[in-house]
């Protein structure tokens, strides 16, 4: 064999045994990789950086903390628990943990922008099938209960499927089947290759390796979010995410835009019957029930207390007596209509102070610290220690 | 990109490997076929496939009957479908907007009826393939018998969605060779090419494409040297990505033991325009010169038919690229550029003289004013006119 041929020979064999050893290292990353003294996913380690945590780390994150005999509470939702506008220090699910005490152990697995059948609502559901005793937290306006694949974080949901780590629940696939069916053909792609890429992953366990490497060794990917140090291991950032600014200089961005979300909330949800009556929009009330029992498998929902957020009473002061009743009624109508459902619903923030608020949605630290309050004894009514 | 996607690893990892081990050159013709089919298929849907395979058939025919006039008849039905399926929201929405805007509204909402949501997969490298080969049939050209071998060069899976624009003399010559011998050092070069071209396009140009869009809403609020380390950034991202694919295109192809035609020579190192398009998508600006440029003319009658042909040729390279009246001005820029390197010596008299003789003299310095020259066309290619405009404005004012 000449010279060349041998080198040809080897470079060809160095491709897949390389390939080998990136997968052992991904499998053996799967079981232990997980963000240091984690709090919650701050942008620089969340889709928002192009830094997608693996379903696999997820689960570390709260396996990690937990151990027997304790009560998992897993949370989920959106930027409102992730604690945009609550620094590090003074984040909610802190408070949450001190009130709940060592009987329970919090973890915050909320992105911004989530939907509550999202991310931290599949590891709750992942658990609840391993047997673990999990509560899940989450959140959504009143309606909204979206589908867990298709958004941002739907990658987290064909992981966890091509794991076989969901609990299974027909209805789910055909909801998902029947949303596929109507989208267009760029999107039903965009779907298949998140499954073969799930699929590829649960053999090849690239994503957990890429992360981890991503995570402790270096970046490779630019984002404007990370745009001076794009290329830094992402352990190397700090959650510097800062609190609400003072009251004084709050609600002053877009007021009109605001106000004019406030007043549309709740718009679609109820038909009026009289100057302050209402009645639900059924068409809209029957997809959020259909949504909810299919987004949410029986063993989830019994575990889960879904939080409805208010608007800013800044805002909502600001509202025509027929439009603050229509809210009012809105949100009593749907808090019934996810108990109906089995889950256990409250709203929150009607009796909060603009102080308890960063802007319109979003809490401030003394908001967390009410929200934490509330929070605790809804778990304790559902798991009592 | 369809070579990052899972959907062709998956391809590739079944593909590949059966295609080195089948010996028999009759049935790894048939296995590439196969390839070819899956892949164009998957990749381009139905919508995508079935203009392509009419296309190709009435191409097949036509070329097979030697008959000049039918060969003309398929060159004119290619066209005709680029221009439908790409051109026509162009046509009725900027073009006859200048004229009859109201005509204009109604065609458009007419026309994006008609139309698929996007043209079919590479058709504009369909055409170019189609063209050139009825051509050189109708000039004389021994046509390609074997349906199964006209298949594969119509729709040879590497270089399918963005070329290189192959020619089938030098297709039809290869294939037989790579169909009976796969060498291992072939493979490995192609792998390692394949390996490059990935890290140009992933890691570098990628990168390179979403800071660009980040940055390119704020640039006239960027500082001087940012706005020209953007301009450098955007000439090295269409490099980069462009490069970059097309030697995944070109390693996966010597994979399979065929060589196709390079289409980049370092192009940035050209001393002078004529130099840069030896060196740019060489695929496309030989065919431009063969197909459109010579055809014309060329240099045959007289300068000011051949600027007259620059011009047109390099329109119509513009508008290959996209449906839009700033690809066609980034192509007249190239024209006139060309067209004043070719005759400013002549036209400016003991002046153009000097000049040219400078040029000749320090090749530094047609080095920067060539780089120049093709960076500020990067911003006509990219960005609407008003927008270029406005970045050149801000560029130049060094403020």
């Amino acid at each position: 064999m000449t010279h060349a041929k041998l080198k040809a020979l080897a470079c060809l064999l160095a491709i897949p045994l390389g390939f080998a050893v990136a997968v052992w290292l991904g499998r053996e990353a799967e079981t232990y990789a997980k963000p240091d003294k984690f709090v919650r996913f701050h942008q620089e380690i969340a889709p928002e950086s192009l830094f997608y945590p693996p379903f696999s780390t997820l689960e570390n994150l709260a396996l990690a903390r937990w151990s027997p005999g304790r009560t998992l509470v897993i949370i989920g939702g959106n930027s409102i628990l992730n604690g945009v506008g609550q620094s590090e220090k003074n984040l909610w699910s802190r408070r949450l943990q001190e009130e709940l005490g060592e009987p329970y152990v919090v973890v915050n697995l909320s992105f911004r922008g989530a939907l509550p059948c999202e991310a931290g609502a599949l590891v709750a559901e992942s658990l609840i099938k391993r047997g673990l005793p999990v509560v899940l937290i989450a959140n959504t306006a009143p309606a909204t209960v979206g589908r867990v694949a298709g958004g941002a974080y739907g990658y987290l949901y064909y992981q966890a499927l091509a794991r076989d780590r969901l609990i299974p629940h027909p209805a789910r696939e055909a909801e998902l089947a029947a949303w596929e069916a109507t989208a267009t053909p760029s999107v039903r792609e965009q779907q298949a290759e998140l499954r073969r890429s799930a699929a590829f992953d649960a053999w090849f366990h690239c994503q957990a390796w890429w992360h981890h490497v991503g995570y402790r060794y270096g970046f490779g990917t630019w984002t404007p979010v990370t745009r001076d140090h794009f290329w830094r291991p992402r352990d190397t950032r700090v959650d510097d995410s800062p609190d609400a600014r003072p009251l004084a200089e709050r609600f002053r961005d877009q007021p009109e835009a605001e106000l004019a979300i406030t007043r549309s909330f709740s718009a679609g949800l109820a038909e009026s019957t009289g100057p302050t009556t209402w009645r639900p929009y059924a068409p809209h009330a029957r997809l959020t029930g259909d949504l909810i029992d299919a987004m949410f498998p029986p063993a989830v929902r019994a575990r889960t207390i879904m939080l409805l957020n208010q608007n800013a009473p800044y805002y909502r002061s600001r509202l025509t007596t027929p439009e603050r009743t229509r809210d009012d009624f809105v949100f009593a109508t749907y808090e019934q209509l996810w108990r109906d459902r089995g889950i256990a619903c409250h709203s929150i923030g009607a009796n909060f102070t603009d102080e308890d608020y960063a802007d319109r949605t979003h809490l401030a630290p003394s908001g967390g610290r009410k929200l934490a309050h509330l929070v605790a004894n809804y778990i304790r009514e559902l798991t009592p220690p | 990109m369809i070579f990052n996607t899972y959907a062709f690893a998956l391809f590739a990892v079944v593909f590949f490997p059966g295609y080195w081990i089948i010996r028999s050159p009759g049935l790894r013709a048939w296995w590439l076929l196969g390839g070819c089919v899956v892949f164009h298929g998957h990749f381009a849907g139905p919508a995508g496939v079935l203009p392509i395979a009419a296309l190709a058939l009435l191409t097949y025919a036509c070329a097979l009957s030697r008959v000049r006039g039918l060969c003309y008849a398929a060159i004119a039905a290619c066209i005709a479908a680029l221009v439908f399926y790409k051109y026509t929201l162009f046509l009725s929405h900027e073009l006859l907007a200048h004229f009859a805007p109201a005509l204009s509204t109604q065609a458009t909402t007419l026309v994006a009826s008609w139309l698929p949501g996007a043209p079919p997969l590479a058709l504009s490298f369909f055409t170019f393939e189609f063209v050139h080969y009825l051509v050189d049939v109708a000039a004389g050209g021994a046509p390609i018998r074997s349906p199964k071998s006209f298949a594969l060069f119509a729709i040879y899976f590497p270089s399918l969605v963005a070329g290189p624009v192959k020619r089938y003399q030098d297709f039809t010559a290869a294939l037989p060779r790579a169909l009976a011998r796969v060498e291992l050092t072939a493979i490995a070069a192609g792998a390692q090419r394949v390996a490059l071209g990935f890290f140009k396009k992933i890691l570098l140009a990628d990168n390179l494409t979403v800071a660009l869009a980040f940055y390119e809403k704020d640039f006239s609020q960027l500082t001087a040297p940012a706005a020209w380390l953007f301009l450098a950034a955007l000439s090295a991202r269409i490099l980069l990505d462009f490069s970059g694919y097309t030697d995944i295109a070109l390693g996966l192809s010597q994979m399979l033991g065929l060589r196709l035609p390079e289409n980049f020579n370092y192009p940035y190192a050209a001393t002078g325009l004529r130099d840069f398009w030896a060196r740019w998508h060489i695929s496309l600006s030989s065919w431009i010169r063969d197909y459109i440029y010579i055809p014309l003319g060329g240099n045959r009658h007289g300068p000011l038919r051949r600027c007259s042909n620059l011009i047109i040729a390099f329109a119509l390279c513009g508008l290959w690229h996209g449906g839009a009246g700033h690809l066609v001005l980034w192509g007249l820029w190239h024209g006139l550029g060309l067209v004043v390197q070719s005759t400013y010596r002549q036209a400016l008299g003991s002046i153009g003289a000097s000049l040219g003789s400078i040029f000749d003299r320090y090749a530094v310095l047609s080095w920067c004013l060539t780089l120049a020259f093709v960076a500020f066309g990067w911003l006509l290619f990219f960005y609407p006119v008003a927008q270029a405009w406005s970045m050149t404005l801000k560029l130049l004012s060094f403020r």
